[in-house]
């Protein structure tokens, strides 16, 4: 049995040391993430919405605490389940959301969907369809920085169904050979779809892999958004500065099911439930409350500014035009197609 | 406003779901996210949360019902509320579609039989025989095995009065395969090349006398047609273009100028070809012409002397024709018909008659290669040396 | 002018291209100190160093990913497989991301990368033999060149190299006319002719989209690639002897397809006859019997004739290998098939 208790992954969450800016942003950022989804869940009930969606409920720190230690133009590769990653880099939630109804005025002009958003002026280089199609992606970002000696730094996240691909392992072993400025950080949220860690992977410490590379492990509570943060900033300074790569496993838990509609029925709604109670975002108002750093009232003025940014990402994306029949002919190659047939 | 709960695509080949319970009923107030109905999908038994908060207002299916994709399952908002009940999404009837039999033609391969052959036509037969207005009905006749091509088409003169025609006797005289290859390059030469035509009266008494001298010094035979073919030559060393063919979208200019000239042989039309005329003299260029016509006579034509010809001239002048247009080459861009010599008069500065010997040149050429400025420019040059002889 | 191999030719236009921009790099197994399993990059890693040359581990799917990410970010990765059936082990990431990205993106990314790996069969069996073409026909976003001469090689890969959306170039084994640094000079054929050998010095661009009639004709229309450009051009010289004049064109790039060329020709000769070194199910000569029959059937006096290998693995003994990969006899028995009627 591999499934981790939230008790025995927990470390203490102290916010003290850190500028009240920065808090309010990774706060705003979690609340974003969590509101963007939570609206689009019950969207999916009383619009007619294209597609489907991954949730990222419950995991938002390990996004928003790794991005949170990275500049705009460093780069971030991400999965199918990467709203959350989106968010934590800033991406606007009018044109994410506009995506999602497949709209023009979608981040991706409605021609990628839920899976494939990204914002290259963000360095967001893309979510993925294809689990594990990020992670040499990343690395590849990161042989630019290298060439062009532009310090810049990238990320990869993934889960722990990713790290079986063969090209995590060819990815981290060209990372390590060539010293590229690269962190990867395996989002463990415990369950690949259906199947918990144990039941796929040998060993499932699953940190430890870099070892085979030389890449040093590092462990985190996937839901205590500064140690996420510091854990990341650790290993992004060191890959900045040419020392190389890190592996960090940030541990948390899936709240909903693999996609909308996938109701999870192979978990026991006790283990849910457990780890909802060391849901990232109530952890972070209960430190915040007690350590003085925040008052009740601003942590809730932030969260309804948020319900007012989704509410007019809503908005602006019903009423964004629809997807023509033909848009798809501009996008196949640099120079348009004026038709795809034989 | 009231918020409309509909069935979604619960997964990607699931189209509909049967209410297994409901939770709640209309009236009951509903928090965000309660669940309000279990429902049974073809993979699992899955919940219907309410999206909002508020009262449950009205609900559709009853315990048991099947709800497709898209109908209209529940509403929620405030106590009394007035809700538009007009817009429901329209139920799918997806399987009343495919219930559609379609009917199936019963196909018989009415392909081959043994005793019925069918004639094959191929697809650029049938469409040159409509460019041609040629029936295909009589076609048997012509083929007696294999395919039907555009080739055997194009040999056909298409009736014009074909019930008139029917009843006049005739004799079926066929044409040798040198008849057949001529028609269809004239055909080819009329139907591709856009024609136009030039002509220039030149003086040939500098000619004449030109052959005379040779005569009297034994070299007796410097034909006209030697003669023209050389200067001809000449004159295309200046004038380039019309030593060329058009090709597609460029012009392919020929470095060599290769002459054929037109002979009427019994057997059909032949078109022997000078080689290199630019780089040969008057005396080269007649002894060559002397062989190819005797080998023409004596059937001993080669492939070689047929091939690769740049330029062609025709001479109808010992037909006594004074002026005729001839048909350019496919491969070619320009074509000289030649007329027959002819007296007439020039004046000269002083208003004095003089008798004269002239005759006709006229250039065909294709106007997508030049235009009449360039075949002017060609014929004066031609004249000029003709007449400066 | 000099006379380069095909090999030379791809050589200068990454060499030339990668001293005018900076941002060039090439990656492959064994191209950098090995100087490339077939001498394509003799030199290269000397001149520009480990930062623009990278000798990479025998990790197909990691570094195509990788040159993907690079060309995401500001580089232009030219990518070698060492033999184009490895480019299997890298499918998902060219076909799922190269290929799919700037559709998805909806235009944000641009992968300008180009990948090269030879084929054909040389006498090495199935798994270093195969003729991959129509997996790459059938990934929409991928641009595909295949030069057949040295002349058309340096171009197209020139323009490949600054092009903005992922192309693959397929060369082929016999034709890179150079020894191999692994043991010796590739299995001689002796039909290569000398045609396009001439190549310029300076750095030039063939445009994608544009056949090239590498034999004027008019009888039969060949359309062939690679290796196969060569073989019909023997044949073509061959069948002249007996009057049938022959028109070769070469494509030189499937994707995208000059149809016009292609079909003015056929207009001319109403036969045609297509020669591809793959299988003939599903594959190039499917492909462009297809195409004539969509826009030239009122052209045709004959059916197409399709010359392709057997729908089989390559197998290993000299005289199978011989049977199933089109051969000088078998294009010659297609032209007189055409002409049959």
């Amino acid at each position: 049995m591999s499934f981790k208790r939230p008790e025995d992954v927990a470390t203490p969450l102290n916010l003290d040391g850190y500028e009240k800016p920065f808090l309010e942003k990774l706060f705003l950022r979690m609340v974003r993430a969590r509101e963007f989804e939570e609206q689009l869940y019950y969207l999916f009930l009383t619009t007619k919405m294209p597609g489907t969606m991954h949730q990222a409920t419950g995991q938002e720190a390990v996004a928003v605490g790794v991005a949170s230690a990275l500049n705009t133009d460093d780069y971030v590769t991400s999965t199918h389940r990467g709203h959350a990653h989106c968010i934590a880099k800033d991406v606007p939630l009018d044109v994410m959301m506009a995506e999602m109804f497949a709209r023009r005025n979608g981040v991706c002009k409605g021609m990628g969907g839920s899976m494939h958003l990204c914002d290259f002026s963000r360095g967001m280089l893309g979510a993925f369809g294809i689990v594990g199609a990020g992670i040499p992606i990343a690395t590849g970002a990161a042989l630019t920085s290298v060439v062009k000696g532009s310090k810049q730094v990238a990320v990869s996240f993934f889960g722990d169904g990713a790290i079986n691909e063969g090209v995590f392992h060819e990815s981290l072993n060209m990372a390590a050979l060539w010293k590229l400025p690269v962190v990867y950080v395996i989002e463990n949220n415990q369950y690949a779809l259906s199947m918990p860690n144990d039941l796929v992977s040998a060993v499932t410490d699953l940190s430890s892999r870099g070892c085979g590379y030389g890449i040093p492990g590092e462990k985190a509570d996937g839901n205590n958004v500064i140690a996420v943060y510091e854990a990341a900033s650790r290993a992004v300074e060191k890959a900045r500065n040419g020392g190389g790569p890190t592996l960090l496993e940030c541990i948390t838990y899936r709240i909903r099911g693999h996609a909308r509609f996938e109701p999870a029925d192979y978990r026991d709604k006790a283990e849910v439930e457990q780890w909802e109670k060391f849901d990232p975002i109530k952890r972070f108002k209960v430190a915040a409350l007690s350590g003085g750093n925040f008052s009740a009232q601003e942590l809730v003025s932030i969260e309804k500014k948020v319900e007012e940014e989704i509410t007019a990402a809503v908005a602006f994306a019903s009423a964004g035009e629809e997807v023509g029949a033909e848009d798809y002919l501009q996008y196949i190659f640099e120079q348009p197609s004026e038709s795809a047939g034989s | 406003m009231a918020t409309k709960i509909f069935l979604p695509r619960l997964g990607e080949s699931i189209t509909e779901a049967v209410i297994g319970r409901w939770l709640k009923q209309p009236g009951d107030p509903v928090a965000r996210g309660e669940v309000i109905a279990e429902l049974e999908t073809a993979k699992a038994m899955m919940e219907l949360e309410s999206p909002v908060k508020g009262t449950l207002l009205a609900i559709f299916p009853k315990t048991g019902d099947t709800v497709h994709l898209e109908e209209l399952v529940a509403v929620v908002g405030k106590p009394g509320e007035d809700w538009d009940s007009s817009e429901k999404p329209i139920v799918a009837k997806a399987d009343d579609e495919s219930a559609k039999l379609v009917q199936k033609k019963d196909i018989k391969t009415a392909l081959m039989n043994d005793t019925e052959i069918r004639l094959r036509v191929s697809p650029n037969a049938k469409r040159r025989a409509k460019e041609l207005g040629i029936s295909l009905e009589n076609l048997s006749q012509i083929v007696k095995d294999g395919r039907v091509t555009a080739q055997e088409i194009e040999a056909i003169k298409p009736a014009t009065n074909i019930s008139d025609s029917e009843t006049i006797p005739y004799t079926r005289i066929p044409l040798n395969q040198i008849q057949m290859i001529t028609a269809r390059r004239m055909v080819q030469s009329a139907q591709t090349i856009p024609q136009f035509s030039v002509s220039i009266e030149v003086n040939a008494d500098g000619l004449i006398n030109f052959i005379n001298a040779r005569k009297s010094i034994g070299n007796s035979k410097i034909t006209l047609t030697a003669i023209l073919i050389w200067k001809v030559a000449e004159a295309l060393l200046k004038h380039p273009r019309l030593n060329s063919r058009f090709d597609g979208n460029a012009v392919l200019q020929f470095q060599e100028i290769n002459i054929a000239v037109a002979v009427a042989a019994p057997e059909g039309l032949f078109v022997p070809v000078i080689h290199k005329a630019h780089q040969l003299s008057v005396e080269e260029i007649a002894k060559k012409l002397e062989q190819i016509t005797s080998r023409l006579k004596n059937k001993r034509l080669e492939i070689k002397d047929t091939q690769e010809a740049t330029f062609t001239i025709s001479n109808l002048g010992m037909r006594g024709i004074t002026s005729f247009i001839p048909l350019v080459d496919p491969d070619q861009t320009a074509i000289l018909g030649v007329g027959a010599l002819r007296d007439g008069i020039q004046w000269d500065e002083t208003s004095i008659l003089l008798r004269t010997r002239f005759f006709t040149l006229t250039l065909a050429a294709d106007h997508r290669v030049v235009g009449g400025a360039e075949v002017s420019d060609f014929l004066a040059t031609l004249k000029q040396l003709i007449e400066t002889l | 002018m000099r006379k380069l191999s095909i090999s030379e030719a791809l050589r200068e236009a990454m060499v030339q291209e990668m001293r005018r921009n900076p941002n060039v790099i090439l990656m492959g197994e064994d191209v950098g100190r090995f100087n490339g399993a077939f001498n394509v990059s003799n030199g290269m890693f000397n001149e520009f160093g480990p930062k623009r040359v990278w000798d990479t581990p025998i990790s197909e799917a990691g570094f195509m990913g990788m040159g993907i990410g690079a060309a995401l970010t500001g580089l232009r990765p030219v990518i070698e497989f060492q033999y184009a059936d490895f480019m299997f082990c890298a499918m998902d990431q060219i076909v799922n991301e190269a290929a799919k990205l700037r559709l998805m993106s909806g235009g944000q990314a641009s992968v300008p990368i180009v990948m090269r790996a030879p084929q054909g069969a040389t006498g090495r069996a199935a798994q270093h033999s195969q003729s991959v073409e129509a997996f790459f026909m059938h990934t929409p976003g991928l641009y595909i060149a295949l030069p057949s001469t040295p002349y058309d090689a340096k171009g197209l890969l020139t323009r490949a190299i600054r092009m903005n959306d992922p192309v693959l170039i397929l060369e082929h084994k016999l034709l890179y006319g150079s020894a191999s640094p692994g043991g010796g000079k590739a299995i001689s054929e002796l039909t290569i002719s000398d045609i396009g050998s001439d190549v310029p010095e300076e750095q030039y661009e063939i445009p994608f989209g544009k056949a090239d009639v590498k034999r004027v004709g008019r009888d039969v229309t060949i359309i062939a690639t690679l290796l196969m450009v060569h073989r019909s051009l023997a044949v073509a010289a061959d069948l002249e002897k007996e009057g049938i004049s022959c028109e070769v064109v070469d494509p030189r790039t499937l994707v995208p397809l000059d149809e016009d060329t292609l079909l003015t020709s056929i207009r001319k000769t109403n036969r045609v006859v297509v020669v591809s070194e793959d299988i003939s199910r599903g594959g190039v000569t499917a492909e462009l019997s297809a195409l004539t029959m969509d826009k030239a059937f009122d052209y045709l006096d004959a059916p197409v004739v399709r010359v392709a290998a057997d729908n089989t693995p390559i197998p290993f003994g000299p005289a199978a290998e011989k049977r199933v990969i089109p051969q000088l006899e078998d294009i010659k028995k297609a032209v007189y098939e055409v002409l049959k009627d």
